[in-house]
């Protein structure tokens, strides 16, 4: 074991090509397990490749906010055309998680890698708790907009889930829900996550959005958040072409198989396998910052 | 909004086609090319698993805005440049959708769009 450890933290194990190969075919799975689980390939990628792989947290977070880039600007034209994702929803929100992303790529880059990994293992256990127990609504109840949401026009129409006819949605709780964003954005430019896993919740629960809407409005969120971020990395020489782009490839690649094979597998028994795979990469997140791993 | 929002995922979905063809190409050429690398490929596997700031004093490479593009003559810049271009289209497709806004009086999202793309445009020049 320590053998391995040792050859694996200094790269020794393969090549640099076989590594690239490696990180391809881990991300074309993660992948595909991303999106039959419903969350992004960015909160499976940084811990699974920062535990697995000989690369330094820095360029693993580099390379998730371009992986959750790519696939949120992938998605997104689509799903603006099919009236799913909701710019206007998006803007403000997307304004607050951007100023709030700059702030967690510049804690993220300062502080000591130990306690980045350390925060990072914490919240990927908070992260497999919240995919477990939380309840997501495909439609939330809202009577009535509050004011600021009024005010920014937000809301809308689409078939309802159940009796399939055009149904109004409003938004609550608003100036909340805005704030909110700052945290998510600052966890997202901190440890390099698309943050869906909080956008999907913060629009559904908290501001009453449907969860279509929620869904697809979230990828519009990442987009920006990540850009901003991405830039705080890429200025300070932390983009390696080596990792980006095998990166970016497979899991381009995953994902679009994934999608395709969404329906044919079990929904529980997928989802089941990725809070596995966050409880086992946040264990060994632990281990590596409590430096148990060298 | 219809307006802006089917220019925005125009904007986002050409450019995204153009970025990744870039990306493609630019790592092909990192990759294949005869072209020398400011940090060449089997070295990388010594460097990666340093921390940032030990990376960039080892290999001595330029960091902070635009050194990617300074040093464009190495083949490792080509997907950088490439991976820049990904980066920034987000900010372009901001500041190309502040016009609608202000032709419809939207004038909180014209605001907010002014505020976006400045905020990317600062991240982009290294101000923060």
């Amino acid at each position: 074991m320590d053998l391995v450890t040792t050859a694996v933290n200094s790269g020794g194990l393969f090549p640099w090509w076989g590594w690239a190969i490696a990180l391809t075919i881990a991300c074309f799975l993660i992948g595909i397990v991303a999106v039959l689980g419903g969350v992004g390939g960015g909160v499976l990628f940084v811990p699974l490749v920062g535990s697995f792989f000989p690369f330094h947290m820095d360029y693993v977070r580099c390379a998730g906010l371009l992986i959750a880039l790519a696939g949120s600007l992938s998605a997104s034209p689509t799903l603006l055309r099919m009236k799913i994702a909701d710019l206007r929803l998006s803007i403000p929100a997307a304004l607050i998680a951007s100023a709030g992303s700059i702030v967690g790529a510049r804690l993220g880059l300062a502080l000591p890698s130990s306690i980045v990994q350390i925060a990072a293992a914490a919240l990927m256990m908070a992260i497999a708790a919240l995919l477990y127990f939380s309840k997501r609504s495909a439609f939330p109840a809202v009577a009535e907009s509050d004011g600021l949401a009024r005010i920014l026009g937000f809301g809308g129409s689409m078939p309802h889930p159940e009796t399939g006819v055009a149904t109004e949605w409003k938004i609550k709780n608003t100036a909340l829900g805005l704030l909110s964003f700052s945290a998510v954005g600052l966890m997202a430019g901190m440890f390099g996550l698309g943050a869906g896993w909080a956008n999907v919740p913060a629009l559904n629960l908290l501001m009453g959005a449907p969860l279509k809407i929620a869904v697809a409005t979230s990828n519009l969120i990442i987009m920006v958040s990540s850009t901003s971020a991405a830039w705080v990395y890429i200025n300070k020489g932390a983009l390696l072409p080596i990792i980006v782009v095998p990166a970016v490839i497979g899991m381009m690649g995953g994902t679009k198989i994934g999608a395709r094979l969404l329906g044919r597998l079990s929904a529980s028994s997928v989802r089941k396998v990725v809070l596995c795979l966050l409880i086992l990469s946040s264990a060994v997140s632990f281990a590596k910052g409590f430096g148990l791993l060298g | 909004m219809q307006e802006s929002t089917t220019k925005f995922a125009a904007i986002i979905g050409m450019g995204t086609r153009v970025a990744f063809t870039l990306v493609i190409i630019g790592f092909t050429v990192y990759l294949v090319s005869p072209l020398p690398s400011r940090v060449p490929l089997d070295r990388m596997q010594t460097l990666w698993g340093l921390p940032l700031a030990d990376y960039v004093a080892a290999t001595g490479i330029a960091v902070g805005p635009g050194a990617w593009i300074g040093d464009a003559p190495y083949a490792d810049c080509f997907p950088v440049i490439a991976l820049a271009f990904l980066a920034a289209l987000t900010g372009v497709a901001y500041a190309l959708i502040i016009p609608s806004f202000v032709k419809r009086r939207q004038t909180p999202y014209a605001v907010m769009a002014v505020l976006q793309t400045a905020l990317i445009a600062a991240a982009i020049l290294g101000i923060f």
